[in-house]
Parts: structure tokens; sequence; C-alpha cells
């Protein structure tokens, strides 16, 4: 099991970065991901591994400044 | 009266070693914008050492609805323009320029002294460029960043949430377009909450804590 902004998600064998954000159904491309407190870069997000147990936040940026 | 002179009077109702903290801190402030003159005149008035900004635009006139440009001013270099209007606000704070436009490559040369960087970008791509070099190059540097401030009212969702050394204020998901076009008012209750994190970390370990921060300060 691996946590994703506070809430529970089922972790799965060789489960990437970007696989967490296909599960959570987060599609915008201006996502900005931490793993247990490390920022994973957006090129990463297909070949980052994401370890059974792992605390994962994906923050959503807006424009407007 | 000498900008020294008036740098005493300014700091004059504050308790000891506020004044002291943050003049000799720097913080460097990422874009010329809605967001960014409203942080550099509220960080200059509250007389925080030194002020580091970068900003490649020009002012132009329907930015006045929203930044801390003055009418005459229409035409000129943003980072040009509002030195001049924080020489004016408190001359004794210092002030570095870049008219330039950050990226991964001159990010460090940029910012690398700054004690805390806060992003005040319009784009959300750009946003997303400083936060993953900033936490690749300066990982050890506070990060104040700002998402979600479009339109009006609702102040009631504007907030500062934090993880580890990235701050986020905003309401994390009001864009800034036509339906939410971005207005002085809402713009300014983020860019003065990024104000007000950063003078919290700054501040931390000073005196007894900051009125504002109650026992679960956002910063500690």
């Amino acid at each position: 099991m691996i946590t994703v902004n506070g809430g529970e998600l089922a972790w799965e064998e060789g489960m990437t970065v970007q696989v967490v954000l296909d599960r959570m159904k987060y599609t915008s491309h201006l996502i900005l991901v931490k793993v247990d407190g490390e920022v994973i870069p957006q090129k990463d997000f297909a070949s980052a591994q994401v370890s059974d147990g792992a605390v994962v936040e994906a923050i959503h940026l807006v424009g407007g400044g | 009266m000498n900008p020294v002179e008036l740098y005493k009077q300014m700091i004059s109702s504050y308790p000891t070693g506020v004044a002291n903290r943050l003049a000799e801190s720097t913080v460097a402030i990422a874009g010329a914008g809605g967001l960014g003159t409203a942080v550099a005149v509220a960080l200059a008035r509250a007389c925080v050492g030194r002020l580091i900004i970068a900003d490649f635009d020009v002012v132009e006139a329907k930015n006045l609805n929203r930044q801390h440009y003055f009418f005459d001013q229409v035409g000129q270099v943003k980072v040009e323009a509002l030195k001049e209007n924080l020489e004016r606000v408190n001359p004794w704070v210092e002030v570095n320029i870049h008219k330039v436009r950050v990226t991964r490559k001159n990010f460090v040369e940029l910012f690398g002294e700054a004690d805390i960087i806060v992003e005040a970008f319009d784009l959300a791509d750009q946003k997303l460029m400083l936060i993953e070099t900033a936490m690749m190059e300066l990982p050890q540097t506070p990060l104040v960043v700002a998402s979600g401030l479009g339109g009006y009212g609702n102040s009631e969702a504007l907030c500062t949430q934090r993880s580890g050394k990235l701050h986020i204020c905003g309401d994390l998901r009001t864009e800034a377009d036509e339906k939410n076009p971005p207005m002085a008012p809402r713009v300014g209750v983020v860019a003065h909450l990024q104000a007000n994190r950063v003078l919290e970390i700054l501040l931390k370990g000073v005196g007894d804590e900051g009125g504002g921060t109650g026992e679960d300060g956002g910063a500690k």
C-alpha cells in the first residue's frame, strides 16, 4: 500500500510515478511529484520506481501571478 | 533624513532581534508581476536587508490593474521600474535586479545567495520548472510558491501549505484565465501570504514567535 496525497492506493509490482498518476487519474501535465520527500522531475515519471509503503505527494500547479 | 535614519524609524516598533535578523536576510523574487511586485514592496517595507529580483518583461498598461507600477512607468523595463519604486518606499534596502528570463542554466547564479526564493511567475509550466530546478540545484533553500489565485472573492479558500522546503500559497485550483482573471485583491492576498510566510521562515527562533503563528505555525 502506498499513500498518495494522504489517501491509500494499492501498490503494484514495478510501479512507476506515471503509473501512480494514471491510477489516480491525474491527467494534467503540470503536476509536481514528491516521493518520500524528494521531487521527481517530470522527465523521470515513466522510470522512477515507487516502492511499497512510499509516501507520494502530487501537487497540481495552476497558472497565474 | 538619510536612509539609515529612515530605517531606524521604520524598525522602531520591532521587538529585539527581529530587525537584525531581517537586515541580514536576502530574499530572491522570481518574477516582477502581480505577485512579485506586491511581495517586493511588502518585504521592503518590513525591512528585509536585500532583495534579488529577476524578470525579463516591460511594464504594459494592462499590468496596472494588479501590478505595483505607476502610470508614468508604462514602457519601462519592469525590474528597473520596480527598483525605482522600492527605492522610494525604503532606500535602505539593497535591491539587485536582473532583466533576464530565469532558466535552469542561470538559476544558481541568480538565486544562489538567497536565504529564501519566492516564485512569482504567471505560467504554470514555468512554476514547475522553477520548483524542479530549485529542488535539484538549491535543495536546502526554502521555496515559497503560488498556485491558484484567479478571480475575486472566496478569500477563505486561500491558504498556505507546506511540504518540506516547499511552501505553497493560494487555493491550489483557480487558474488565472478569462473566466477568473487575476485581480488586485485576490492576487494581493496570495502575495501577502507568500511575504508573511517568508517572514515566518526568516524569523524562526528569534525571541517570542510572531503573533500570527499560533501553536502550529506553518514554517516550523
